[in-house]
């Protein structure tokens, strides 16, 4: 990486996880932020920065929902088929991480991963991330609160992660 | 799942998503190889037609641009120094302005016929000064000596334009402003 600075990693990173975020998919989120920072260098060049890979990441997000290229999230505001959706996303996605964690944010929307993604890891606050998507700081706040109720209350998952509590401390399969 | 057990979960979790090396170069990569659009040099090209407009308005300011009476002088001099025979003959400014009927003013001066005492009109032909339409006056006198005057319309631009004389070393110039217009009257030194 001798040529590639820390800052421009730690860029791309961050708009990885972001693409990550909304997609709930690793090659979905790889291309997601690969497409977006072609078009963040071409335009802005060396002074590229995240919040510009963020809303490229977004736009592109967007747009691939429109176009139906990224059909995992055409419901991306639509309450009705966003559990589908993420039981699908549950399937595409590449393990790597916390599985635990993996299941419990298949089971959001993407808009819900999104807000809880740039308010706890990011830490942007509800009225900044309002500007980013252009929605209001009180969307926002009930959208962070409803990702957290459903994470919180989703028992089926629950019972899933005591089981693997109980697997890892006991060493064997619950039956 | 209580609130800091989800957010510390969420962090951990996403802390251990990253892209491998590999996988960063060849974005960057294949970014670079993307030509970038005119759009990412608007802050550099601004800056620079700033700074150009800067320079151009202090060098006009310090007077290394040629000002409205240098540029009048310098090109009645030389239509003067060219000595160009006329293309319209006439014997008197009336006469002159019939043959140069585009003109859109009268030649004649109105308050400073004395000013021109003891030149004889030649004949005339169509001109500029400083971007203005012209007429170029051939004038002789009683010992043979050529003049050219200029008479154009005073626009705003050449109202600014100083009056008097000014002598150089192949000629004098005499400028003066009579009823809307402006003359110059170029004449042999001595």
């Amino acid at each position: 990486m001798a040529s590639l600075t820390e800052d421009l990693v730690e860029t791309l990173q961050a708009g990885y996880r972001y693409a990550l975020a909304l997609t709930h998919h690793h090659y979905e989120a790889e291309d997601l932020v690969q497409e977006a920072w072609i078009r963040v260098w071409r335009k802005y060049g060396n002074r590229s920065t995240r919040a510009l890979l963020f809303t490229a990441v977004r736009n592109r997000f967007l747009d691939g929902v429109r176009r139906g290229k990224i059909i995992s999230f055409s419901g991306f505001d639509d309450e009705e088929t966003s559990g589908i959706q993420s039981e699908k996303n549950s399937h595409n996605f590449q393990p790597g991480g916390s599985l635990d964690m993996d299941i419990l944010l298949a089971h959001l929307r993407p808009d819900e991963r999104e807000a809880l993604y740039l308010n706890i890891v990011e830490g942007y606050t509800a009225k900044e991330i309002g500007r980013m998507t252009r929605e209001s700081r009180g969307t926002i706040l009930s959208r962070i609160h409803r990702a957290r109720e459903k994470l919180r209350n989703d028992k089926r998952l629950r019972s899933e992660l005591d089981g693997r509590e109980i697997i890892g401390e006991q060493g064997k399969e619950k039956v | 799942m209580k609130d800091t057990i989800i957010s510390e979960k969420l962090r951990d979790y996403y802390a251990g998503q990253e892209l491998s090396n590999d996988a960063i170069r060849r974005i960057h990569e294949n970014a670079k190889l993307t030509r970038p659009s005119l759009f990412s040099f608007r802050p550099i090209l601004g800056l620079a037609t700033a700074a150009v407009a800067l320079v151009s308005v202090a060098v006009f300011y310090l007077g290394l641009t040629p000002g409205l009476d240098d540029r009048i002088d310098s090109e009645v001099r030389k239509n003067y120094a060219k000595d160009l025979d006329p293309e319209v003959k006439a014997n008197d400014f009336d006469t002159l302005a019939t043959g140069l009927s585009r003109l859109g003013f009268a030649l004649a001066p109105t308050t400073s016929s004395s000013r021109l005492e003891g030149w004889k009109v030649e004949g005339g032909r169509y001109c500029s000064l400083d971007g203005e339409f012209a007429a170029q006056v051939n004038l002789t006198d009683e010992a043979g000596r050529k003049s050219l005057l200029y008479v154009v319309s005073l626009s705003e631009n050449l109202d600014r334009t100083d009056v008097g004389e000014r002598t150089y070393d192949d000629a004098t110039l005499r400028l003066w402003k009579d009823d809307g217009r402006l003359f110059v009257q170029a004449i042999p030194n001595g």
